[in-house]
């Protein structure tokens, strides 16, 4: 059978998909890089035995939340922001598998749980910044945007307005 | 036909055709196709999108209001002559005992300044300046060892004690002095200039959550806003000290275990661990005065010789 003439909107499944999902999941990877960039970062400082001290500017104070007793994973020594670079991690992963098999709803779906996963721990550890602190860490905050933008993204793309049809 | 699981098959199949009933167009390659639903893109999932903005909103409401209602509560906002027992405590510590301790529990003493600022000075003699706020738990810790180190180099006057923050999770309610309210210092050898930024009455207009006290003129800025921001900061710290432009103290000394290691004591008790060189509190305090000392040395050239020619006072001068 001959391919359709110009005009088809025919999408070969083994192609990375049509401008849209091919956007979106590039825009995942962007902001799975950008994050793990943050959280790298913040690991670095935890390490670097950065002097403790109270900000002059008031509430916002990288040093006192990533030196706190909250920094580190409970129970453990592990700094915080180690799980935070495994998530960027795992959300990369989604997105190139994303780009490389966009018919696949089921990874679509697993982002999306991710992401929820990466937002309840946003939820936590702005509680403790606000509450138990009471100081922000500019860097902190810029990750837990890019993990809401990632949950905004996934959930856009969870409903594709593509269909999927069998080959005949 | 390609190899496609059940599920993705099942899920083509339930897709439906196109809205006016006509199959779409199909690639013959034999893989997966597609197809655009009727009428350009639907099903985009807009009441879970709003949902979940609605849930962010929500707790950041929230979490908002209960950091507004959980200002400070129950701080000592007094200010109180410093008892004779506590004032002789830390300002006649022996040698012998300050040499027991050497570095103590110093984790981050003064450093050498390596860029350039202004050697100050006042009234002709080097000066060291101390900025900090009376609230802040590190300076609450830091100030018993700059007034256990300069008392080896002069004498304060009207010494007067207060607490830090009662809610600072750095430490609270830490028996602290203060160099406000009237105190005083004076040596032969340096002067010892001090701001408290601010002061340990609670403000919530404040950025820091504590009234604004004593302000910084505008070379004591710039000295603060170019030596005093700790790596990793998005701005100055304290407390922050600089000995003459020579080196300076940013942060705590001591973070093993810091300010918390002297929540729960009276002003008598700290005093009192300082005749005891190997408690905890000993150890962050009297080894803040040797560095110190080490720092107070440098700036006044080695002067008075019986301080500063201590073979732990040189050693200590070659890191600062």
């Amino acid at each position: 059978m001959a391919p359709a003439g110009g005009g088809s909107e025919q999408v070969n499944s083994d192609e990375p998909t049509g401008r849209l999902g091919g956007a979106g999941a590039i825009w995942l990877m962007v902001l799975s890089v950008a994050g793990f960039g943050v959280a790298t970062y913040l690991t670095t400082v935890h390490y670097a035995n950065v002097p403790l001290a109270c900000s002059a500017s008031g509430l916002v104070d990288c040093s006192k939340v990533v030196t706190s007793q909250y920094s580190v994973v409970p129970g453990t020594n592990v700094p915080i922001t180690v799980p935070g670079m495994a998530f960027f991690l795992v959300s990369l992963g989604l997105a190139i598998a994303q780009y490389l098999r966009p018919q696949r709803t089921d990874l679509r779906q697993a982002h999306f749980g991710w992401s929820v996963l990466g937002l309840l721990t946003v939820f936590y550890l702005v509680y403790v910044e606000l509450v138990e602190i009471h100081h922000i860490c500019i860097w902190c905050t810029a990750v837990h945007i890019l993990i809401l933008l990632t949950l905004f993204t996934t959930a856009w793309r969870l409903h594709p307005s593509d269909e999927l049809l069998t080959s005949s | 036909m390609s190899k496609k699981s059940m599920a993705e098959r099942r899920q083509a199949a339930a897709g439906g055709g196109p809205r006016n009933g006509r199959p779409g167009p199909k690639s013959n390659r034999g893989g997966a196709q597609y197809r655009r639903s009727g009428k350009g893109s639907s099903g985009r999932p807009w009441g879970l999108i709003a949902a979940i903005g609605g849930v962010v909103a929500v707790f950041l409401v929230v979490i908002i209001a209960l950091e507004l209602t959980s200002g400070p509560a129950g701080q000592d906002t007094q200010v109180l002559s410093a008892p004779a027992s506590v004032v002789a405590a830390v300002t006649h510590i022996p040698t012998k005992t300050l040499d027991q301790v050497g570095t103590g529990a110093i984790n981050n003493p003064p450093q050498p300044i390596k860029v350039s600022t202004p050697k100050l000075t006042h009234n002709g003699k080097p000066e060291m300046l101390y900025i900090g706020a009376e609230y802040c738990p590190y300076c609450a810790l830091l100030r018993w060892s700059l007034v256990g180190a300069l008392s080896r180099f002069g004498k304060f006057s009207n010494l007067k004690i207060i607490r830090g923050s009662a809610t600072d999770p750095a430490g609270q309610n830490i028996a602290t002095f203060t160099f406000a309210h009237g105190v005083s210092y004076s040596s032969p050898y340096l002067a010892f200039v001090t701001r408290e930024m601010y002061s340990n009455v609670p403000d919530a207009k404040s950025p820091s959550g504590y009234a604004p006290f004593q302000a910084l003129s505008k070379q004591e800025s710039q000295i603060f806003g170019t030596v005093g921001t700790p790596p990793g900061a998005s701005g100055p710290g304290f407390p922050f000290v600089d000995y003459g432009g020579l080196s300076a103290q940013i942060g705590t000394e001591s973070s093993t275990p810091g300010p918390t290691g002297l929540q729960g004591y009276d002003w008598q008790q700290i005093a009192g661990f300082l005749s005891k060189p190997s408690s905890a509190p000993a150890k962050m305090i009297l080894g803040g005065v040797n560095y110190d000392t080490a720092a107070i040395c440098q700036l006044t050239g080695n002067k008075p010789g019986a301080v500063c020619d201590t073979s732990l006072v040189k050693q200590l001068e070659k890191t600062t």
